[in-house]
């Protein structure tokens, strides 16, 4: 039996449809329910449901042996877990962004408003730039905008929310999608049912 | 009295076998101190899986520090010579912060280190204490072998800044092979080296040296070899022969054969021992090439989520910390993880609760605890209409009148047996 954790919501839904499609189904898990938990024996797979954020918490920790999450939170925590596959899903890049006219004046130090301090840290001290992190947990298009920050860090996937809040993208930071990761341990001790899914889904995925 | 070993705590269960393993192969018992003067620690930081040490100031002013290693503390004080090596086991606590709690924690850890002349006989000794003390853990686990070496001589091979080495690396450590390939592709590296480095990812080799191809099988048809991508990948049911075979031919310069041959020694001293089942070849172990220079391995077992052992080959600290001459091999169990991740003990304080009246006599009392005792039993006396603490207790027993215990029925109709 492997425990999968995706992540609640409509990529989830779409990581499920991905896993179905190779022979992983489980019914339970279409019908509407609050469940969070949802097995199938005959098919040796037990999924949970889980918010996007905790689900590398959940691998790492051997609650999940394997699940899928953003790569754009993968590099945010740092979990120490296994990267097995780019599923090719919620395609999207880390980047900074700022209002449109915005002229960046290097002798200041810059405020980034982010959900992703470690990732907007790193990326500045890179470059050898003092940032002064202000850590929000949605909105960011917002700070700027009300001075609250001079550019943003946050994922951008089609740009639209920016615009319509004049902002625009500067820097790409680093491309992000769903990832297939696993808890190191569970992956050495069901290889020999982990790799044939990730067999089967890196084929379906092309 | 008789040591219950069932009864104890994993991790102290654990302590208890471990000590005994060491001992049998010669192993001393070193013991040290808490702390360490701060200084010597400064020396020597990026041997450290961290720079924050806990500190604190003595009593004349001297910086002091909560132990963050171990094996630092034993080198320093070696009295080892190539003629007459050391070799001691500890069971010490060492303080380190924790990546998830962001706060310091006291790990509890056992270990052993080697301190002498290293050949291939101390690594199949080491490789035996470390397979063994992972059987004493739990039944299922998996020794995890790798040669920095032979990294190291492959990274040394490759052209691309330092940087980028990092990068690929890192791949190499989480298994990443979709980031891999765009790493190699955007540093224009070599594609000789390129199939080298991917190749790396795919070794999985293990489940003993002979090819039964029955170790890894997957689930669905059952063939144990599906690969993810390349022709050659995930397989792991190749046994290390297959495993071997493989490092052989991606070994193109002298330090990768070296450590080719190394490895293959190694593995020959298991062929056909029941312990080679749990051996893999696995090189995603991090290269920490400042701390180690040859065999590395990590240890797992299947309740743990993490590595429960970790050790290796450690030359680069000897020469740093002015032992030049020496060598060394060594590894610790985390015991931490063993008491966190495995099943522990039923949780009770005593297997009998004898209920006495107020008025009992207590040296009828305690000639029933006493011969429940004897009989091995962990016994509480509780007078009647105290609070009722009895639930946890395999059976209960009222004191009669004249001294005899007169067992009460159970809800759950559980008994003595």
């Amino acid at each position: 039996m492997i425990n999968i954790a995706l992540p609640k919501g409509r990529m989830g839904d779409r990581v499920y449809e991905l896993f179905a499609s190779v022979g992983y189904r489980c019914d339970a898990l279409q019908n509407e329910s609050r469940k969070l938990v949802f097995a199938d024996e005959a098919n040796g797979v037990r999924y949970l449901l889980i918010k996007p954020q905790d689900v590398a918490v959940y691998v790492e920790r051997g609650a999940a042996d394997i699940g899928v999450v953003g790569k754009d939170v993968l590099l945010e925590t740092g979990p120490d877990v296994y990267e097995l596959l780019d599923l090719g899903l919620g395609v999207c890049a880390l980047a900074v962004a700022a209002p449109n006219g915005y002229t960046e004046d290097p002798d200041r130090i810059l405020r980034v408003a982010t959900k992703y301090p470690n990732v907007a840290r790193r990326y500045y001290a890179h470059m050898n730039r003092d940032i002064d992190v202000i850590k929000l947990n949605g909105s960011i298009e917002l700070a700027p905008l009300l001075g609250l920050s001079d550019v943003i860090v946050d994922v951008v996937e089609t740009g639209s929310t920016l615009r319509e809040n004049n902002l625009s993208v500067r820097q790409t930071i680093a491309p992000s999608s769903a990832r297939l990761i696993a808890n190191i341990s569970s992956y050495k001790f069901k290889r020999g049912e982990i790799d044939p899914m990730l067999f089967a889904l890196s084929e379906r995925k092309g | 009295m008789e040591l219950q070993l069932e009864r104890l705590h994993k991790s102290e269960q654990a302590a208890y076998l471990l000590r005994g393993i060491y001992e049998q192969y010669g192993y001393r018992k070193y013991r040290m101190g808490k702390f360490e003067e701060y200084d010597f620690y400064t020396e020597h930081k990026d041997f450290l899986p961290s720079g924050q040490i806990l500190t604190f100031t003595d009593l004349d002013g001297k910086l002091m520090a909560l132990k963050p290693d171990v094996t630092m503390s034993i080198v320093k004080r070696t009295r080892a010579t190539k003629a007459a090596p050391e070799r001691l086991y500890y069971s010490e606590s060492i303080y380190r912060p924790s990546r998830e709690a962001h706060e310091y924690r006291e790990i509890a850890q056992i270990g052993v280190e080697y301190i002498g002349r290293v050949t291939a006989h101390t690594d199949a000794e080491l490789v035996t204490l470390a397979l063994k003390s992972l059987a004493c853990i739990e039944d299922d686990f998996i020794l995890d072998v790798s040669h920095n070496g032979f990294l190291s001589g492959l990274f040394e091979s490759v052209n691309a800044s330092r940087e980028a080495k990092r990068d690929i690396l890192r791949c190499i450590e989480t298994k990443n092979r979709h980031e891999l390939a765009a790493l190699l592709l955007a540093h224009g590296i070599d594609a000789a080296q390129g199939e080298s480095l991917s190749a790396l990812l795919s070794l999985g080799g293990g489940g003993g040296m002979r090819d039964d191809g029955n170790s890894m099988s997957g689930r669905r048809g059952g063939n144990g070899g599906n690969n993810v991508g390349d022709g050659n990948g995930m397989s792991g049911g190749n046994g290390l022969a297959g495993a071997m075979a493989e490092v052989r031919r991606l070994a193109v310069n002298g330090p990768m054969r070296a450590a080719a041959d190394e490895l293959a020694a190694l593995f020959d001293v298991f062929d056909g021992d029941p312990l080679a089942k749990s051996l893999r070849l696995d090189f995603s172990l991090a290269l920490d090439s400042a701390y180690y220079n040859g065999l590395m391995f990590r240890g797992y077992v299947r309740s743990a989520p993490r590595a429960v052992l970790s050790g290796g080959r450690y030359d680069p600290l000897l020469r740093r910390m002015g032992v030049a001459d020496l060598e060394a091999i060594g590894f610790a169990v985390y015991l931490d993880e063993v008491e966190a991740s495995l099943p522990q003990p039923m949780c009770s304080d005593c297997d009998a609760v004898v209920l006495y009246p107020e008025h009992a006599s207590p040296a009828l009392l305690r000639r029933a605890v006493e011969g429940l005792i004897t009989k091995g039993l962990r016994v509480r006396a509780q007078a009647i209409g105290d609070a009722d603490g009895t639930e946890a207790a395999r059976v209960v027993y009222d004191l009669a009148a004249d001294g005899t215990l007169v067992e009460k029925p159970r809800p759950y109709g559980g008994t003595h047996d």
